[in-house]
């Protein structure tokens, strides 16, 4: 690809690239997934609560996005279209295996050193500090896990998949102020649990 | 213990830390402004909103290669089912198998019994047609006699209304089988 094609990719709108995908240049669908990959890795990882089965779940969810696209409606947005098939793909996981409400982050020798889910970037931190953060951060991620599956997918939604309360809405088809009154109730019981961590 | 009198409600200190407005309380920002306490509470609340936007920066990474994996594994497009160049190969080797076999068949088995066999082999395919192009003949002229003589002898009875009934499930389920169809178009 020259460097032109590049900038072109870059500016190319997501519906644009599906048209292209849809007229026959399949392998351009990997800009689709490079785009939005972190983005939807980070919402499934905290709306399931496992690393691992994040991991396939996403690739799954691709897969799926793939498949489905000549259904796509470009009327819509991608994004909200493609975070609907996550978080749809996300409850029936949830629904074939138990809800696993502990797991979140078990600590991984390999990845020792590493900055790993709800830890910190530390380095200028004395080791208490260090340790007090990583602490935070399992706080926050089984906080997380805790909640009632609703309040945690808007929570993933809004601060790990970093969609606007517009889209979000859009994802959930639920009216901007019940998603805002959501989230914020969602975010004061977060608060609440994370008394601790506060004071 | 906050001493405010008026304090604000956990809902609205959420939408203040957030940055949105607070429809149910249109001098909240005011007042947090102004209180201590519910300062203090919107303070709390948007630490714990950066804490949230920090823990979804740390989340592991993806393996290098994601991308390109799921192009490796992603299943055919229609454009690409289509496509001959999808389907030469197996093609070619399904025609190469055909030829192999013919050959090897070829040299035990001599002409002359290669055509007896060909000739067996249309005359039960033959017979195979016939068959079935008879059974429909016959469905078609006797299918519409047996049918008005089913509901004739069942009309008068309870058990042809329930025969109906039990059709409209099977009706609904064709619909819905023909609104994919056409949904996928």
């Amino acid at each position: 690809m020259t460097e032109r094609e590049k900038e072109n990719v870059e500016i190319e709108s997501d519906e644009a690239v599906v048209a292209r995908v849809l007229s026959g240049d399949e392998d351009r669908f990997g800009v689709l997934v490079g785009r939005y990959r972190t983005r939807l890795h980070s919402h499934v990882t905290k709306m399931i609560g496992n690393r691992e089965d994040a991991l396939d779940l996403t690739q799954e969810i691709f897969l799926k996005v793939f498949q489905a696209l000549p259904r796509f409606n470009p009327e819509y947005r991608f994004s909200t279209w493609l975070f609907r098939i996550a978080a749809n793909a996300a409850i029936d996981h949830l629904r074939r295996k138990r809800p696993k409400t502990v797991p979140l982050e078990i600590p991984d020798p390999e990845a020792q050193g590493r900055v790993s889910s709800g830890e910190y970037s530390t380095s200028e931190l004395d080791p208490f500090g260090m340790l007090r953060n990583v602490e935070r951060g399992r706080a926050i991620s089984q906080a997380i896990a805790d909640l009632p599956l609703e309040f945690r997918e808007l929570i993933a939604l809004r601060h790990f998949a970093g969609l606007s309360y517009e889209e979000i809405a859009e994802v959930k088809e639920m009216p901007l102020g019940t998603v805002k009154n959501k989230l914020f109730r969602a975010r004061a019981v977060l608060k609440e649990r994370l008394a601790g961590e506060l004071s | 213990m906050s001493t405010c009198p008026h304090p604000l409600d956990p809902i609205e200190v959420e939408a203040l830390a957030s940055g949105s407005e607070v429809s149910s309380r249109p001098d909240a920002a005011d007042h947090a402004a102004r209180c201590a306490g519910c300062g203090e509470a919107v303070g709390r609340a948007e630490r714990v909103g950066g804490w949230l936007d920090e823990a979804a920066s740390a989340v592991a990474p993806l393996p290098e290669n994601f991308t390109d994996r799921v192009l490796r594994i992603r299943p055919f497009s229609r454009a690409e089912r289509w496509s001959l160049a999808v389907w030469r190969a197996p093609l070619l080797l399904l025609a190469a198998l055909g030829l192999s076999g013919t050959g090897a068949v070829a040299g035990p088995v001599g002409v002359r019994e290669q055509l007896g066999l060909a000739v067996g082999l249309a005359a039960s395919l033959g017979g195979l047609v016939r068959a079935s192009w008879r059974w429909l003949v016959d469905l078609r002229a006797t299918g519409p006699a047996s049918l008005e003589a089913l509901s004739d002898s069942l009309r008068p009875t309870s058990v042809g209304w329930a025969a109906l009934l039990l059709l409209l499930p099977a009706a609904v389920a064709l619909r819905a089988v023909l609104v994919r169809a056409i949904s996928r178009r």
